[in-house]
C-alpha cells in the first residue's frame, strides 16, 4: 500500500507546461495540491521529480531526510486507521505504529494520497485539518494532537474521467487543494517521453505515440481516457525486449483498452496500418 | 473459389477505424444507398461524404478473406486521406499565394459561388483537362501522404495497384494527350518513370512525371497539386497536346481515362465548398460580433472621432453585408443538401441492428440504422418551469429514494489485519500464550464496504403522438344537439389559458424527478429519447450519457426531448442495451416509457400489421434479458394490456391509468428493479 522513493538521481520527467513552477510555488506556500488527470498521463512520475528537485538536489535543506516521499495507493478499504496508525500487539503489549500519514507528517516529506477518490468518504475527512491554517493531525486512538513539520506537503491526485457522484471528491475536500491539471502530452513529446522510458529507437517510440493519439480518438467507445502514456511505454519494452510489434501492441494496447471485441478489431487496424 | 467479405459484416469496425484516423464519427454506407443529386457514385467505388464513407457492399476480388477485408481499409484509408491531407481546405487566395505562376493563372478572386477548385479549372481554357490532371495528381498525393503516415498498408496498396495495372488495357506507345494522362496515371500505380519515358513519342514524359513527383515529397499540401496542375498544363500546351476548347467531343475522348478502384471517386468539388462553408459562417459571427459591438457603442454614446461618416450608416452597411452572408450560407447548404444527399443534421454516430421479421421467423441482418445524437437544448425558462412544476413531489420522492440502502458495511472479525482491534480475540490470543500454545494472530476485525453497483437506463418514447394533450378536450357542443339558450351566448375566448399538458410533458416531468433523486442518491444512469422514420433512421437522443451528473445542461438536454415521429422501439432498445453492456455494472436496468404500441412506416410488410413491430420488440426484450438486464416497460396507453402481454411477462410491464400518477409508478417500479 505505502512505499518510500529515495532518488538520488533525478526521476525523468518531461515537463509539458508550467507544472514545475505552479508546483514551486505552492510548495514554498505550503499549499496542497491536487493533481487530476487521466491514468497514465505522469502524474505520480512528476510527484517523485518535485520531491526530488526539492529534496534532493544540492542545495536543497532538505537533503538529509531519509524518506522525503510517502506514497499512498487509495483503494475503497482504506480506512483513516491506515492513513495515521494503529496499536499492534508486540508480545505482551500494544505498541503504537505510525501510518504513513502520520510519518510523513512528523518528518516533513510529501504525503502523496494517490486516486483519493477511491478512499472511502469518511477516510478523506481526516485530511481537511492538515490542509487549512492548523496544519494539524488529530490522532484519535492515542489523543495526540500532532502539528505537522515545516516542511510537509499534502498532494492528492484523482481521475476525473471516470468520475461519479460516488467517485468524485467532496467540495470540502476539493475546495483545500490548488489543482493541476494533467493530459496526455501531444504526439511529439509523448514519442520523447516513450524512446527515454521504454528504450526503443525514435521512430517506433513516434510511431507508438501515433497509435496512442488515434486510439484516444476512440475514447467515447466505452474506455473513457483512451490509451495511456504508461501503457505506450510498456508496449515500447516489450518492443525493445525482442516481442514483434504488432504483438506487443496487441498485448499491451488492443487488449488493454476495451473489451469490445470490435472495438478491439478497429485499435488492431489503427496498429496494423501505423506499424510498417 | 473467392471469400467475399460484406461490407455489413465489418461495418463498425470500419466506422470506429475512421474515427480513429480523422477524430470525427462516419457513418460507413454501401455505395449503392448514395442518394445525393449531384455526383454520381458507381456502386464498386468508393466515396468520401461529409457525414459518411460509402464502399462497396461487397469485396470478392481476392481468394483470401483477410485481404478482401484489407482492401476495404485501403479504400478507407484513402477517401479518409482526402481529409487527413487537407485537400478540401483548398482556397483561391492561399493558392495565388503560393506561386506566382498560380497567382498570374488565378488573378482575381471576389465572390465565388462555385468551388474555389471549379473556379481554379475555369482559369484554363480546357477546365476539363485541368480537373482530370488535378484528380490524377492529388490523388497520387493523398497516397504518397497515406505510406508515409500508415505504412502498414504498403503491401496492400502495392498488390492492388498491381491488381489495377493488370487489369488496365496494354499501353505500348504514348502518342497523344490520352496516352500521356493513361502514362501519368501508371506512374503514380508504382510504374517507373523511365519504363514510361522509353515509349514515349511525345518527348515530354519524363519532364512531367518529374512535375508530378513533387508531391512525394514528405509533407506536401494540396496547394502543391495545383502547382502541378498548372505546370502539366503548360507543358502540354507548350507541346501542342491540348485539345482546342471549342471541340468538346474530342475533348472528352482524350481525358476518358477510368480512375483506378483504390482511388475512388470523391467529389472534392463539393466537399472543398462544405469546408469553405465553415469559413462563411466564421465571417458571419464576426459580423454579428462587429453588430453587437456597435449597438452597445450607440446605446453607450460612443463614436469614433473623426469618423468619416455616420455611425449609424456604418452599422446599416454591416448589416447588409451579414443578412447577405446569411442568406448565401442558406442556400449553400440547401445546394450542398441535394448534391451529397445528406441531412443537414449534425454529424452523429450511426449503428446498424438488425431485426427480427416475425413472418418469415429470421433475422434481417444490419436492417436499422439507428443514429445517435445529443438532444438540442431546450429553453432556460422552460428548465425553470419544469423545476417549479416538479418542486412539490421533489421532497417525496427523495425520502423514497433514501430509503434504497447506498451502500452497507459489513463487520468481518478475526482478519490478520484491520482497523481495530478485536478485544475478544486479544483475550483468547493472551490466554494461548499463557499456556505456552501456539496463539491465533487474527486479533483485528474490519468494516467491508457492500456497495450499489446499479446503472439505469431511461428510455423515453418521442413519438408524435406524445404531443397529445393529456387531457382530451372536451369536444364542442354541437348546436343542432342541444337548445340550450346558455350555448348561444356571446364565445369567450381565454387568451391567456395555458398551453395544454401534453403526455411528453409528463414523462418529461416523472424523469427530471427521478433524475434529481437518483443523482444525489448515487446510481449511475442515463436518459434517453428515441423516435425515427423508417428503418434507415432510427433516431436516438442522449440527454444525459451513464457517466454524466445531472447538471444544468442535462436538464436543458431532456426539456429540448420533445415529440418526432414513429415509434421503432426494437432498434431502440437494442441500442439501449449496447450501452447498458458497456457501463459494466453488476446490476443493469432498463425502463422504457411509452404512450402506444411499437409503430413506423416500415415496421413490417404492412403498415397496419403491428404484429410484427410488437414482435420486434419482444425479441429486442428478450435480447436484452439474456444480456442480464433487468426491463420494465411502462406505458400510458390504457389499451397497453393488448399488446404488452405479447411484448414482456406479466411482472415486467405497468399501464397507468392516470397519467400524473407517473413519477410515483416510476419511483417504485425502480424500488423493485434495483432494491
Amino acid at each position: 500500500m505505502t512505499r518510500t522513493t529515495q532518488h538520488e538521481a533525478a526521476p525523468y520527467y518531461l515537463p509539458i507546461g508550467d507544472e514545475l513552477d505552479v508546483f514551486e510555488a505552492a510548495y514554498e506556500a505550503r499549499l496542497p495540491v491536487l493533481l487530476k488527470g487521466p491514468t497514465g498521463c505522469g502524474k505520480t512520475r512528476f510527484v517523485e521529480y518535485m520531491t526530488w528537485r526539492l529534496y534532493r538536489q544540492q542545495e536543497s535543506p532538505r537533503q538529509l531526510l531519509s524518506e522525503p516521499l510517502v506514497t499512498v495507493s487509495c483503494h475503497e478499504d482504506l480506512t483513516a486507521t491506515d492513513l495515521v496508525g494503529r496499536y499492534l500487539l508486540r508480545g505482551d503489549e500494544a505498541v503504537w505504529m505510525d501510518g504513513p500519514l502520520t510519518r510523513a507528517v512528523r518528518a516533513g516529506s510529501i504525503c502523496y494520497l494517490d486516486e483519493i477518490v477511491e478512499a472511502r468518504k469518511d477516510t478523506t475527512v481526516i485530511i481537511h485539518s492538515l490542509t487549512d491554517h492548523r496544519r494539524m493531525l488529530p490522532i484519535e486512538k492515542t489523543g495526540e494532537l500532532l502539528p505537522a513539520h515545516a516542511d510537509f506537503l499534502l498532494v492528492i491526485s484523482y481521475n476525473p474521467g471516470y468520475q461519479s457522484v460516488l467517485k468524485d471528491l467532496k467540495p470540502s475536500t476539493r475546495q483545500r487543494f490548488v489543482a493541476i491539471a494533467f493530459g496526455y502530452p501531444d504526439a511529439e513529446r509523448e514519442a520523447i517521453i516513450i524512446a527515454h522510458e521504454s528504450g526503443v529507437d525514435v521512430a517506433t517510440a513516434q510511431r507508438l505515440a501515433v497509435i496512442g493519439a488515434k486510439t484516444r480518438q476512440l475514447a467515447d467507445q466505452g474506455f473513457d481516457d483512451g490509451v495511456s502514456t504508461r501503457l505506450l511505454t510498456y508496449t515500447g519494452q516489450l518492443i525493445r525486449r525482442g516481442i514483434d510489434p504488432r504483438r506487443a501492441c496487441e498485448i499491451g494496447i488492443v487488449h488493454a483498452v476495451s473489451d469490445d471485441a470490435t472495438v478491439q478489431q478497429a485499435v488492431a487496424d489503427v496498429v496494423d496500418v501505423v506499424l510498417p | 473459389m473467392t471469400q467475399g467479405v460484406e461490407l455489413l459484416d465489418l461495418e463498425r469496425r470500419i466506422a470506429l477505424f475512421a474515427q480513429a484516423i480523422t477524430g470525427s464519427p462516419y457513418e460507413v454506407r454501401a455505395s449503392e444507398t448514395f442518394t445525393g443529386d449531384e455526383v454520381i457514385v458507381r456502386h464498386d467505388r468508393a466515396m468520401l461524404s461529409s457525414k459518411a464513407l460509402f464502399l462497396p457492399s461487397r469485396i470478392a476480388t481476392n481468394v483470401d478473406r483477410q485481404i478482401n477485408r484489407r482492401v476495404y481499409r485501403l479504400l478507407s484509408l484513402h477517401q479518409l486521406g482526402y481529409r487527413e491531407f487537407g485537400t478540401f481546405a483548398f482556397r483561391l487566395p492561399f493558392a495565388a499565394e503560393h506561386s506566382q505562376v498560380l497567382a498570374n493563372r488565378i488573378g482575381a478572386t471576389d465572390s465565388i459561388r462555385d468551388s474555389d477548385l471549379d473556379v481554379f479549372y475555369a482559369r484554363f481554357a480546357v477546365p476539363a483537362l485541368a480537373r482530370v490532371l488535378f484528380q490524377l495528381i492529388e490523388a497520387y498525393r493523398i497516397d504518397c501522404r497515406m505510406l508515409a503516415a500508415y505504412p502498414g498498408v504498403r503491401g496492400d496498396h502495392q498488390r492492388e495497384a498491381a491488381t489495377e495495372l493488370a487489369r488496365r488495357q496494354p499501353l505500348d506507345f504514348v502518342i497523344g494527350l490520352h496516352e500521356v494522362l493513361e502514362a501519368t496515371l501508371r506512374y503514380t500505380l508504382g510504374v517507373p518513370a523511365q519504363a514510361l519515358a522509353a515509349i514515349d513519342a511525345t518527348g515530354i514524359m519524363q519532364q512531367l512525371l518529374a512535375i508530378v513527383a513533387t508531391v512525394e515529397r514528405g509533407g506536401a499540401d494540396v496547394y502543391v497539386t495545383v502547382d502541378g496542375v498548372a505546370a502539366v498544363y503548360a507543358l502540354l500546351d507548350e507541346a501542342r497536346l491540348v485539345p482546342p476548347a471549342s471541340t468538346s467531343i474530342a475533348v472528352e475522348g482524350d481525358l476518358d481515362v477510368p480512375r483506378p478502384e483504390i482511388h475512388g471517386a470523391p467529389p472534392t468539388e463539393w466537399l472543398q465548398r462544405e469546408n469553405r462553408l465553415d469559413d462563411w459562417i466564421e465571417e458571419l459571427e464576426g459580423l454579428d460580433a462587429m453588430i453587437a459591438t456597435a449597438a452597445s457603442d450607440a446605446e453607450a454614446g460612443i463614436s469614433e472621432a473623426g469618423a468619416e461618416r455616420p455611425p449609424e450608416i456604418e452599422v446599416r452597411q454591416v448589416t447588409d453585408q451579414r443578412d447577405t452572408l446569411a442568406r448565401r450560407i442558406e442556400m449553400e447548404r440547401n445546394t450542398l443538401r441535394h448534391a451529397l444527399g445528406h441531412d443537414d443534421k449534425p454529424q452523429s454516430q450511426s449503428y446498424l441492428y438488425d431485426e427480427w421479421d416475425c413472418h418469415a421467423n429470421r433475422y434481417l441482418r444490419g436492417w436499422c440504422r439507428l443514429y445517435e445524437r445529443r438532444t438540442e437544448p431546450g429553453a432556460a425558462a422552460d428548465v425553470i418551469a419544469l423545476l417549479k412544476r416538479i418542486a412539490p413531489h421533489e421532497q417525496r420522492v427523495r425520502r423514497q429514494f433514501q430509503q434504497l440502502p447506498l451502500q452497507a458495511y459489513q463487520r468481518t472479525r478475526r482478519v490478520i489485519d484491520g482497523e481495530e482491534l478485536d478485544w475478544d480475540q486479544i483475550l483468547d490470543h493472551h490466554t494461548d500464550l499463557r499456556r505456552g500454545a501456539a496463539p491465533d494472530e487474527r486479533v483485528y476485525q474490519r468494516r467491508d464496504r457492500v456497495t450499489r453497483d446499479v446503472a439505469a437506463a431511461f428510455l423515453i418514447d418521442l413519438s408524435a403522438s406524445t404531443d397529445d394533450p393529456v387531457t382530451k378536450p372536451e369536444p364542442a357542443p354541437n348546436p343542432d344537439d342541444d337548445d340550450d339558450s346558455f350555448l348561444w351566448q356571446p364565445l369567450k375566448i381565454e387568451r391567456d389559458a395555458p398551453p395544454p399538458r401534453r403526455i411528453v410533458d409528463v414523462l418529461r416531468d416523472a424523469i427530471a424527478l427521478m433524475a434529481r433523486a437518483l443523482d444525489s442518491h448515487g446510481d449511475a444512469y442515463g436518459v434517453f429519447g428515441f423516435s425515427g422514420y423508417g428503418r434507415d433512421c432510427v433516431e436516438y437522443y442522449v440527454a444525459k450519457e451513464f457517466g454524466e451528473a445531472f447538471r444544468s445542461g442535462s436538464m436543458r438536454a431532456l426539456v429540448g426531448m420533445r415529440p418526432r415521429r414513429s415509434t421503432r422501439m426494437g432498434p431502440a432498445i437494442r441500442h439501449s442495451t449496447a450501452k447498458l453492456a458497456r457501463t459494466g455494472s453488476a446490476l443493469k436496468v432498463l425502463i422504457m416509457l411509452s404512450d402506444g404500441f411499437p409503430q413506423d412506416c416500415d415496421y413490417g410488410p404492412d403498415r397496419s400489421d403491428h404484429e410484427y413491430g410488437v414482435a420486434d420488440t419482444a425479441r429486442a426484450l428478450e435480447e436484452a434479458a439474456h444480456a442480464g438486464i433487468q426491463t420494465f416497460c411502462i406505458t400510458v396507453d390504457r389499451s397497453g394490456h393488448d399488446y404488452l402481454k405479447r411484448m414482456c411477462a406479466e411482472d415486467r410491464y405497468m399501464v397507468i391509468d392516470e397519467i400524473e400518477s407517473l413519477p410515483d409508478a416510476l419511483t417504485k417500479v425502480y424500488h423493485k428493479l434495483t432494491a
